[in-house]
């Protein structure tokens, strides 16, 4: 994903985006820089918000600094993250809300808009996959 | 299911300039009434006012409280949440302590359960209907009465008659709901329900127990397990309520049944589905769990109430 001049990859260790309640995620994020900046701040989290009919709510369960502030990297670089997954609010598909996950990576340098990297996973017990409230087809 | 068109931030921005400029001339008619009002009360008006300065400050009042909330509506009410980085907000894993789930009210039975709590005790809505009833009542019959006796000195005006014989009116479909509350209240009584286990996991089974006090007949009972998805959203300064039940299972269903007070009119089992989402409660989007009960009671208010309980992520208990 480009934006405000970073390219920034996310990969999960698991090639399955489907995790139960209490899983370890751990991943790898690479982040393609301008050639000079000065880092304001680098974060990856662990995200939930809602998507419906409501207004959304959102919150970062997990948050872990990828750089601290003014730290001095190439233009290219990695890094690791590791989160441990909260038990709840499970991944849900209602009617009128759905309740989603998402690791993102989120860097800013100074003077510059933030550059946001976003990978959609669930989080579910795993024998539910197939039983939750589905949408009814449009009229 | 016809998807809200998202407004991105320009969408909000104008959205909320227009709200703010509408507000304008509400708070500044308001706030001129008001002050002109004020100063009529002591006979020092600037500009030529006919009628109570009564009148012209609780008016006033009214506009200037409107459009300040359109006025804040245009410049708050339009929270963009956009993708930018969240907060480390100290994300709390226990269920137990975590706001996701609402608050539950744990009385004991006389069966050992739990008596499960609805929104609103019948006493608290009569109350609460009946305070709103005399604010609003207070107000607007207030105001039309200094109205109408200027009548004689100053000529029957038509508008202020019909728009503050409006807001009466309205008074008076209030004062009949708290009446309806009233009477919920002294004749047909407290409904209880008594859930055998609190909380409860995803594919528990649990045992109910409903009790009606008084004593009369009921045409029709039916008792629902439910699965209600409650959210919110706001234009300007509305704040707008959708529900739908993703989950609706009748536990039971009957007619012709007296209630006698001690012994309990229903008692039934069912189990929560295995595959249920457990219960969350966000600021703008809810997922509740809970037994509706309604009653046709023949000469009284009919019951239909709403008792929630709790569903935890089963891992957890």
């Amino acid at each position: 994903m480009k934006n405000a001049g970073f390219d920034i990859q996310i990969e999960l260790d698991e090639s399955c985006p489907d995790f139960s309640p209490g899983d370890r995620l751990s991943g790898r994020v690479t982040i393609s820089a301008p050639a000079s900046w000065e880092c304001e701040y680098a974060d990856a989290a662990l995200v939930w918000h809602t998507e419906g009919r409501g207004d959304e709510n959102r919150e970062a369960a997990r948050v872990e600094k990828l750089l601290e502030k003014d730290e001095d990297v190439s233009p290219r670089f990695e890094r690791r993250f590791a989160f441990s997954l909260p038990m709840m609010p499970w991944t849900y598909q209602g009617v009128k809300l759905k309740i989603k996950w998402q690791v993102g990576v989120y860097v800013k340098a100074k003077g510059e808009k933030e550059a946001v990297a976003e990978k959609e996973i669930t989080i579910r017990p795993s024998h539910r996959n197939a039983s939750l409230p589905q949408e009814p087809p449009p009229p | 299911m016809t998807k809200k068109k998202e407004a991105g931030p320009a969408g909000r921005f104008i959205g909320g300039c227009l709200l703010f400029f509408f507000g304008l001339p509400f708070a500044g008619m308001g706030g001129f009434v008001l002050f002109q009002g004020t100063l009529l009360l002591f006979g020092r008006n600037t500009v030529e006012m006919d009628g109570h300065p009564a009148v012209f400050i609780i008016m006033g009042a009214i506009f200037l409280v409107v459009g300040l909330a359109i006025i804040w509506g245009g410049l708050f009410g339009h929270k963009y949440v956009g993708r930018k980085r969240p907060k480390d907000s100290g994300f709390d894993d226990n269920w137990k302590t975590s706001k996701f789930f609402p608050k539950a009210r744990a009385k004991r039975g006389s069966r050992g359960g739990f008596l499960l709590g609805t929104e609103a005790s019948p006493f608290a809505r009569f109350l609460g209907l009946t305070f709103f009833a005399a604010f609003w009542n207070g107000i607007s019959w207030f105001a039309l009465y200094h109205v109408w006796n200027d009548f004689g000195s100053s000529g029957f005006k038509y508008f202020p008659i019909i728009f503050i014989g409006f807001f009466c009116l309205i008074g008076l479909f209030v004062i009949g709901l708290a009446g309806h509350a009233l009477l919920r209240c002294l004749l047909v009584g407290g409904t209880s329900l008594e859930i055998d286990r609190m909380p409860v996991r995803p594919g528990d089974r649990i045992r109910l127990t409903l009790r009606q006090k008084g004593d009369f007949e009921i045409t029709s009972l039916t008792m629902k397990l439910i699965c209600r998805e409650t959210v919110r959203w706001r234009v300007g300064t509305n704040t707008h309520t959708s529900m739908e039940d993703v989950l609706s299972e009748v536990l039971h269903q009957g007619g012709n049944l007296r209630t006698t007070g001690s012994t309990p009119l229903v008692s039934c089992e069912t189990s929560v589905p295995d595959d249920a989402m457990h219960s969350f409660k966000a600021s703008n989007n809810q997922l509740g769990w809970g037994i509706e009960v309604t009653m046709d009671i023949p000469g009284r208010p009919d019951v239909k109430e709403f008792f929630e309980f709790r569903v935890i992520p089963e891992s957890q208990r």
